[in-house]
């Protein structure tokens, strides 16, 4: 008797959980993910220390931005970058943004030193989604670059895990790499080595 | 639906307790008669939960949550034969399996709780990730805790599973 009431508690609990189940609100994904194209070797997926990638020349990248503005990024136009890739739903990266974008705030960046924000990973279905809107709340002000449905371009770049740092050199070649939360020290330690790989190569010439 | 699944459990849970300490003895020895049924129960809407959220809301397992189905899956089968056959013998398999899977439910939960275990999100699905979030506090690590413990419970109660003491020969 009590097991064949519990018996019917139960049926009833999901048939009517299966009728109220609304469907999620839909988001419209243009502008979160698009198609991209990498030309040029792929990274090894990073390690830690020792980094096989230092030296390597990163590949170049053409997507676009949540703007669905188009971007070919091309990493040996002289230019150095400190490149992050980020997932909305990773509550690392959700802590890491707002300090980034106050150090961004109260530091200059240097002449031809860019930091560039690629969003990958995406899932409707997981929080703090859509990430446009989550990078923005947090106060990004530059472009967002998207990554494509099945996370290409983090791929190419050898991320083995959020969120994920990669400097690269005026010439295009890695200079270094890192991955997990940073402080602000450690960030700027990045924008050092960016820096400085753009001194060498003058030095050099 | 995970406001149900939620629901369910904590019914099951209080109705339990309730009923085996306070409830009145022809209650009681419902209870108990009926115990290792509702286990199988518990162990089948905890699989049919899991698939639900992975299947059907397309929420991706991470590492502890197929520990914990390996610890919940084999409890459909085994409770289920142990009801058919009426075999007190089940509770030397099924409570040891539960135990873990109890145990490896509560170490996720407080990965939940405090993510700064670590620094890093895993590229594929991190054991941090809080895909249900009922009641700001009930997350599927904890839903699987309650229904391992659920199942302990259930288990210990059942006096049919208890095996009779053999009379000594004389």
């Amino acid at each position: 008797m009590l097991f064949a009431g519990v018996i019917g508690i139960v049926i009833f609990a999901i048939v009517l959980g299966f009728f109220l189940s609304g469907d999620s609100e839909d988001y419209s994904e243009d502008i979160e993910v698009a198609s991209v194209t990498l030309s040029g070797w792929p990274l090894p997926v990073f390690q830690g220390s020792p980094d096989q990638a230092i030296g390597a020349r990163a590949p170049a990248i053409s997507t676009k931005t949540t703007l669905d503005e188009t971007v070919k990024l091309n990493p040996a136009d002289g230019i150095a970058r400190v490149i992050g890739f980020f997932a909305h739903w990773c509550p690392h990266c959700q802590r890491e943004i707002p300090r980034i974008t106050a150090w961004l705030d109260e530091n200059n960046l240097p002449n031809r030193v860019e930091v560039i924000i690629i969003s990958s990973a995406v899932d409707s279905t997981a929080p703090n989604y859509p990430p446009s809107a989550w990078l923005r709340r947090e106060g990004w002000q530059g472009p967002i670059l998207v990554d494509n449905a099945a996370t290409d371009i983090a791929t190419g770049y050898g991320l083995s895990g959020f969120p994920y740092w990669v400097v690269l050199g005026g010439e295009g070649k890695v200079i270094t790499r890192t991955h997990g939360a940073l402080s602000d020290a450690e960030f700027s330690s990045l924008v050092d080595q960016a820096l400085q790989s753009l001194t060498n190569n003058t030095e050099n010439r | 639906m995970a406001i149900l699944f939620t629901v369910l459990l904590i019914l099951g849970v209080v109705g339990t307790v309730t009923v085996r300490f306070a409830g009145p003895q022809t209650l009681r020895n419902e209870l108990q008669q009926s115990a290792l049924p509702l286990a199988w129960l518990v162990a089948i809407t905890a699989t049919a939960g899991s698939l639900y959220f992975s299947e059907v809301a397309g929420y991706t397992p991470c590492e502890f949550c197929w520990y914990q189905r390996i610890a919940m899956y084999p409890l459909v089968l085994t409770l289920g034969v142990a009801v058919r056959r009426q075999d007190p013998t089940v509770i030397y398999s099924a409570i040891p399996l539960a135990v873990v899977g109890a145990l490896i439910a509560l170490y996720h939960y407080q990965l939940q709780l405090f993510p700064d275990q670590s620094s890093l999100c895993s590229s594929g699905a991190p054991c941090t990730f809080r895909w249900i979030e009922t009641f700001e506090i009930v997350s599927i690590p904890l839903m699987a805790f309650v229904s391992f413990s659920l199942i302990i419970m259930l288990l210990l109660i059942n006096n049919r599973t208890r095996p009779v003491p053999e009379e000594p020969h004389r």
